[in-house]
Parts: C-alpha cells; structure tokens; sequence
C-alpha cells in the first residue's frame, strides 16, 4: 500500500501537497483505536485539510468533497485509517506540533517533500523513523499520459482518478459549462481514500486550460535516471 | 455490467474508467470484460442518468482477483486483511519493525500508475528478482497467488486475470543494490506493454540521515525529492 507515493511533480508543484496517514495495526495497537482516530479526523479538520476521509467496506462514506465528516467520523470503527491532504507547508507544520503534543501512540506517516518534512521534524523534535522513496516509473512510459494529467491521476495511488476524465472536465472547463474549483472536486471523488488535493488539482487544471497553452511540462516522472 | 435495456447510449460514463474498458455501442455501452479490472469507479461515480450500472456482489474465482487487486474498497480477506494492494509496508514499521537496520525494502509495483497489466505478464516482469533469490514477502496478496515462490511463478487459473496494480515486495542486503538495479532495467525492458513502480524504503539511522540514497546514486539513479516519512510515533515500538 504505497499509495501516497509516486505522486508526479516539480518541486514547485509538490510544495503544496502533503498527506498524512494514520495507522493502527492490528495485533499491536489497533484495538480501542477508533476514538483515537475520530478525535484525528477532527484535528485534519481544525488544521484546514483540503480533503479527509479513511473508512473502508461497509463503513465507507465517501472523502469529504462528498460527504460531511460527521458521517466519516460516525461510521469509523477499529481498523479503519484516518487520511488526510494538507495543501501547505504551514498548515502541516501546526497540525505536527499538536500532534505530538496529544501524543495518540499510533503510527504517523507523512507524505510530500522530504526537505520540508525533514525541516519540519528538526524543529519540532521528531527524529523520522523510516522512509520510502519513490524510483520513478519504468517500463513503457510512453503509455502514461503527459505532465500536468500525469500529476492529477497521480494524486490517487490506486489508479481510480481517469487521464480520460481530466481530459473530459477540461473540454467542459474550456466549453464554460464547469468552473475550475468544481472540476478539482469532481475529479477527487472516485479517490477513496480522500489523498487527492482539489486545491492542486484546480492549480493544474487552470495551467492545462490557459489559453494557447499546450505545452508540455516536464514533471521528471518518467524514471528518476540520472 | 451495464444494463442494456436501461442504457441510452448517452456516453457520460466513458470517461471515468481509469483503463478506457467502457466502450459506446451504436446504441448502448457496453464493458470490455478482458480490459477490465473491476475497479468498481464505474459503480461508484454515479454518472449514468438512468442508474443501468449493476455491479455483481461477489464474483467467482478466479475472476474475484481482478477486484481485490483494483478495487481498494475490497478486502484481500483471504490474505493480509488490508485493503488496497495489500501490506502496511512501512505505515507501521515503528511498531511492526518489518524494515531493520542494515536492509533495504524494495517495492515494485506492476500497472502503476493507471495502466494495469495481467498475471500472466507480471510473471515475466517478476523473473528477474526471482533470478537474485530474494524472497518475496509473504504476507503480500500476490505472493500469495504464486505457485513457486522462489520462481515467481503464479498458478495457472490466475494468469489471463488483468489487474490495476499489484506489488512485488523484498528485502535485500545494500550490498545487492547494484544487482537489483540491474534486476529493474530487466524488468523495465519486459514491460512492453505496461509500466511499474519503483520504491525503496530504509530505515533511519539514528542521526536522521536516510542510508541507500548515496549509494543509488552512484549508480547512476536517484531517489524522488518526495517521500514517504514514518515518524515513529506509534507504541509499543519495535526494537529495530
Ligand atoms: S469496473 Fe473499473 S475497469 Fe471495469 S469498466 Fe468499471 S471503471 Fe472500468
Ligand atoms: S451513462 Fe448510463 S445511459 Fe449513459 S452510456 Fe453509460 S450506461 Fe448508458
């Protein structure tokens, strides 16, 4: 479950964008943990998350472009994994330090920069325990779609944001029949786990409907080779 | 499926299904069964004005594995208990301790981002770790679907089954980084008709700084300026 990784980007672009996981195992720490968790969903919401959700199955209720978080918050049960996207640095920051501060002895991961998260956890006092990086995509990369439609699908690990639905929502963007903030929304829907951000979506979405503007931009996905 | 006597061939669902496996008839649409991955975004998108997506609740073997790779809303219940591709990696590892000091995971991941590829083909992008004798991790769903562990080798009734994505995961010493390299190029020039994933995931040293990454570099790879961070705040925590 690699599912905040790989996500396609410039430097520029990714500086907005970090995901938190939480996760309970089972067998360790994962029984009584849905209060826990609950209480985290709120604190996603207290630090302005772009986007929240976690349960699974039957519990599922959609992200919270979809749904209230009352009705995520409600139907979370043990097992389930509170996820969350923060669009800034400084929100990321302030909701680490309050989260160490409540201290819920639950695993932490944060997705996004290294530098930054690094930087953050130097000056909070957190020494990172383990680390994933990506080694880019291999293969036939000549499949994948190009720059920006690349960075949007891949704001959902498991694949269920389609190339062919950006490339949908932008002729409806460019015909006027669907504003900008509303195609970054609809395009975070099929994402289940909540880890797509609208915000940066609705940042691509305006480079990709500019006018005149069909150049390519050169994210440096395609393999990390030197 | 798509209910043909309800569908008016309106299109609005075509683009949602991430591997393009709607297709419009003259007058209804209809789904390519080889092409897809039973993701279930179809089912879910609630796009289709006159509600003819029907999804089957349970699907029969081997079919069922399309589903439980694709579709992070359905259980591997016979395998990990997870959802998604399968383990917890490295989300836990400050309490599980599957990631120790001196090894390096490695995480290859076939289909993503949004291709799919089938079992079958997987098999021959798998080979060439098989040929380094890594073990795979066992508690991973697609170990669990290989007939010969130590060959990669997947069972029979599961090879024509195509999925979104599905991940190969092992340790290895750092030694054994440059033949692991050597192991992806192999891999990547299989990969024809699809692409994968590529994560390395290493456990801290105690100074902060993250082992490997040099190291990869000198072989001519880096790492991407994004990554995953376990911050080690889970309890109890594992003696790694
Ligand atoms: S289940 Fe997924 S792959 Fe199959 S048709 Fe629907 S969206 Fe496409
Ligand atoms: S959205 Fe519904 S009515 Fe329109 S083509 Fe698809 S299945 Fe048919």
């Amino acid at each position: 479950m690699t599912h905040s990784l790989h996500r396609a980007g410039t430097i520029e672009d990714l500086g907005c964008d970090y995901v938190i996981i939480i996760r309970a195992e089972k067998g360790y720490n994962q029984e009584g943990s849905a209060g826990k968790c609950k209480e985290l969903l709120r604190l996603f919401q207290k630090h302005d998350a772009v986007n929240i959700t976690g349960a699974r199955g039957t519990n599922y209720k959609g992200n919270v472009l979809e749904t209230s978080l009352d009705s995520i918050v409600e139907a979370f049960k043990d097992g389930n994994s509170p996820y969350c996207v923060f669009d800034t640095k400084e929100k990321l920051e302030s909701f680490l330090v309050e989260l160490k501060e409540k201290d819920f002895g639950l695993s932490v991961v944060v997705s996004g920069l290294y530098d930054s998260i690094r930087s953050i956890c130097d000056k909070i006092g957190i020494v990172p325990h383990t680390t994933n990086h990506s080694l880019g995509v291999w293969g036939n990369t000549s499949l994948l779609p190009d720059g920006p439609v690349l960075e949007i699908t891949t704001m959902c690990g498991h694949g269920m944001v389609s190339r062919y639905l950006v490339d949908d929502l932008i002729e409806k963007i460019r015909a006027g029949s669907l504003s900008i903030e509303k195609a970054g929304i609809e395009l975070g829907k099929p994402c289940l786990c909540g880890l797509f951000n609208p915000k940066r979506a609705e940042m691509l979405l305006r480079k990709l409907t500019a006018d005149g503007n069909k150049e390519r931009v050169n994210t440096g996905v395609k393999g990390w080779a030197l | 499926m798509i209910d043909k006597e309800l569908c008016i061939g309106c299109g609005d669902c075509l683009p949602v299904c991430p591997v393009k496996a709607i297709g419009l008839e003259t007058e209804y649409a209809e789904i390519n069964e080889e092409m897809c991955v039973e993701c279930g975004v179809c089912y879910r998108a609630k796009r289709c004005p006159v509600e003819a997506f029907k999804q089957a609740p349970d699907l029969p073997w081997p079919r069922i594995v399309r589903r439980v790779f694709s579709d992070p809303n359905a259980p591997h219940s016979a395998t990990t208990g997870g959802w998604g591709r399968g383990t917890a990696e490295m989300k836990s590892n400050d309490v599980t301790g599957r990631y120790k000091r001196g090894m390096v995971g490695i995480a290859v991941e076939i289909g993503r981002p949004g291709v799919g590829e089938t079992i079958r083909n997987i098999e021959k992008i798998a080979a060439p770790f098989a040929r380094l004798g890594v073990e795979f991790e066992p508690l991973n769903p697609l170990t669990s679907l290989m007939e010969d562990t130590k060959k990669a080798i997947f069972k029979e009734d599961v090879k024509n089954e195509r999925v979104l994505s599905a991940i190969i995961e092992f340790l290895i010493e750092p030694s054994r980084l440059a033949e692991v390299v050597g192991a992806l190029e192999e891999s990547s020039a299989a990969a024809t008709e699809t692409v994968f994933s590529v994560a390395m995931i290493n456990r801290v040293n105690p100074d902060g700084a993250v082992p490997n990454i040099d190291a990869l570099e000198k072989l001519g790879y880096r790492a991407s300026p994004n990554a995953k961070v376990n911050l080690g705040l889970g309890r109890p925590k594992a003696e790694v």
